[in-house]
């Protein structure tokens, strides 16, 4: 057990290490060279100012030496500084973080609250109506373009009825009510997809529960359907369910980025964005190797718990 | 993976493809798919023929009119006819889409059928590659290829295509590890046939349903990815006709001209959701592992 852990958290080493490599290498595929738009258009012309930029960022270095100069400041937290803000990129991505967990913890609440009942009764009604209705939704939550949905639920709700603001963020300390109703419609949006997901897993995982021997125990027992349903099925389905949400994270950070878009969020997905479009070689390695070490990490804890939690993959990693 | 899958004459093979089609069309949802996509496929390829205006062509109508008997979706911001734009985009939709597949499946099919069938330190090095690239969600992945190539349809389709290559691998090589292990390989190896021949002819065969599965599922991944690209900019850009282009310049006039924010994406999601049931259809005609 302490070997398996221990070896799948060695492998994630590795992986963490070659993603930053892949980071840093991708951030200097990117063209247009950070000196002169650090310059500007005036210094442009001068080659001495220039070159004292290159110095002072390293630029003059050759790319394995920037690799591992970049590498240990990073180990240490030091992500540099933005080239378009002068500020410290790490604090850019500390007030942005936030923002978006809040978003991403509102969008998962939405998509349990609607994703777990629906794939628990059509797993209970399995092939009868809400089976099929809760396919029908699944299937149209997969196709239709999330961002789409954006457009359409401002224009309804923000510009026809204006119940809810069509763009922006107040911080839930300033004010918690402005807070939470500029939240309503993007955790829409972004729990739309991920409510999908779950209403499909927690079907399939609970259909395979259902047909377990403790649920005909249960039922033998003269126990209510509910409480079979819920307090037996349920319990041990939502184990399975749990373990899926952790590789959800690319989806959650891909929905982040356009929904954080469409309603002017100032979150970590908006920031990629910036950052791309200005070029911001700082803050794109910073944020995408972020996003690579949250994805990684949270599946290493997520594979990890599953081995605790479940007795037979701890047998079958002793086995392998 | 059936044995009758494993018979090697070119007349057993065209009997199955067949069947696949003919499955699919027995599945009731994949019965709708199939026309929905077939719908989708015959638009974009009669589109000079259906579409009453250019793709780019100012109509004279004033910009921002609503649906009328001569533009039945109205007209956009610069009086061009918004059901041609959107007839003309299922051509883009579909190009990048088909691109994007294409190119996934060129880079991860060799890569995960030589992991998964010679294993040692060639699958140790690609499986760890793999999973580099899965820790990078897809957006940050395409989002950064576009941002080194430059924004447009061709560089948009590398992106999502090369986004999907990790996924694909591990799924290719997944059943080429299944695959090796069946009795025909063995026999096939004493035999004398080579290593490449035996990868060509056994095993890619016996991995084709799983590969169609993965198509259905990479084509609506692709059709939505690339409207989303182009609607942030990364993508498509104007003024060639995209849904994502058109849902961008929407978003500007969702008071005055609501239609132009409606109509490109109800396009988008019928395209998906055609490609979606199609997938659904195939997993389950397809896939003997698969309870009904």
């Amino acid at each position: 057990m302490t070997a398996y852990v221990m070896r799948r958290a060695g492998w994630a080493i590795v992986t963490l290490l070659l993603a930053s490599v892949v980071v840093f290498i991708g951030a200097h595929a990117l063209p247009g060279d950070p000196a002169l738009a650090l310059a500007g258009q005036e210094g442009a012309r001068d080659p001495e100012l220039l070159a004292a930029i290159r110095e002072r960022y390293g630029l003059d270095q050759p790319l394995p030496a920037q690799y591992v100069a970049w590498l240990g400041q990073v180990l240490q937290g030091d992500f540099g500084q933005s080239i378009r803000t002068s500020l410290p990129v790490a604090d850019m991505v500390a007030d942005r973080v936030p923002v978006t967990l809040q978003l991403a913890a509102c969008s998962l609440l939405i998509a349990m609250l609607v994703g777990i009942p629906i794939g628990v009764l059509a797993a209970v009604y399995r092939g009868r109506w809400p089976d099929h209705l809760g396919n029908a939704l699944t299937l149209t939550g997969m196709s239709v373009p999330n961002f789409w949905v954006g457009l359409i639920l401002i224009a309804v709700f923000a510009v026809q009825f204006g119940i809810f603001p069509a763009s922006g963020f107040v911080a839930f300390a300033d004010d918690p009510v402005a807070n939470l109703q500029h939240l309503v419609l993007p955790s829409v949006v972004l729990g739309m997809g991920l409510s999908a997901v779950i209403m499909r897993q927690t079907r399939s995982s609970m259909v395979q529960t259902l047909s377990a021997d403790f649920i005909r125990t249960a039922r033998a027992k003269g126990l209510s359907e509910w409480s079979v349903v819920v307090r037996h099925a349920l319990r041990n389905s939502l184990l399975t369910v749990t373990t899926i949400l952790g590789l959800q994270l690319g989806l959650l950070i891909a929905g982040s980025v356009v929904t954080e878009q469409i309603f002017l969020i100032p979150g970590f997905g908006k920031l990629i964005i910036d950052a791309v479009a200005t070029r911001d070689y700082p803050v794109i390695q910073a944020v995408t190797l972020l996003a690579a070490v949250a994805y990684i990490v949270v599946n290493l804890l997520v594979d990890v718990l599953y081995t605790v939690l479940n007795p037979r993959v701890r047998l079958e990693a002793r086995a392998a | 993976m059936t044995a009758v899958t494993a018979v090697d004459t070119t007349t057993e093979r065209v009997v199955r493809r067949r069947g696949v089609l003919r499955r699919i069309a027995g599945h009731r949802t994949g019965r709708i798919g199939l026309v929905l996509v077939g719908g989708v496929v015959l638009v974009a390829l009669l589109a000079p023929v259906l579409a009453p205006f250019g793709p780019e062509e100012i109509t004279g109508t004033p910009a921002l009119t609503g649906p009328s008997g001569a533009h039945w979706l109205g007209t956009d911001e610069l009086g061009r006819d918004v059901a041609s734009r959107i007839i003309w985009g299922s051509r883009t939709s579909l190009q990048v889409s088909v691109l994007a597949t294409l190119l996934a499946l060129l880079v991860a099919l060799p890569l995960g059928l030589m992991a998964g069938y010679f294993r040692g330190r060639l699958d140790t090095v690609v499986m760890r590659l793999t999973d580099t690239g899965l820790a990078f969600p897809f957006i940050v992945l395409a989002v950064g290829l576009t941002a080194i190539f430059g924004p447009s349809m061709v560089n948009a389709a590398i992106a999502i295509g090369i986004s999907q290559v990790p996924m694909l691998i591990r799924v290719v090589r997944g059943e080429a590890l299944a695959v090796r292990e069946e009795d025909y390989i063995a026999a096939s190896v004493a035999d004398g046939a080579g290593s490449a021949r035996i990868l060509g002819r056994h095993v890619l065969p016996n991995i084709v349903n799983t590969l169609i599965v993965q198509v259905t599922v990479l084509m609506p991944f692709a059709i939505i990815t690339e409207s989303m690209l182009s609607f942030l900019g990364l993508g498509v850009q104007p003024p060639t006709p995209s849904w994502g282009v058109m849902l961008t310049a929407a978003q500007a006039y969702t008071a005055q001209a609501p239609w132009l924010a409606v109509f490109p994406g109800l396009a988008i999601f019928v395209a998906a959701l055609g490609f979606n049931l199609l997938g659904d259809g195939a997993r389950d005609a397809l896939d003997p592992r698969r309870a009904r």
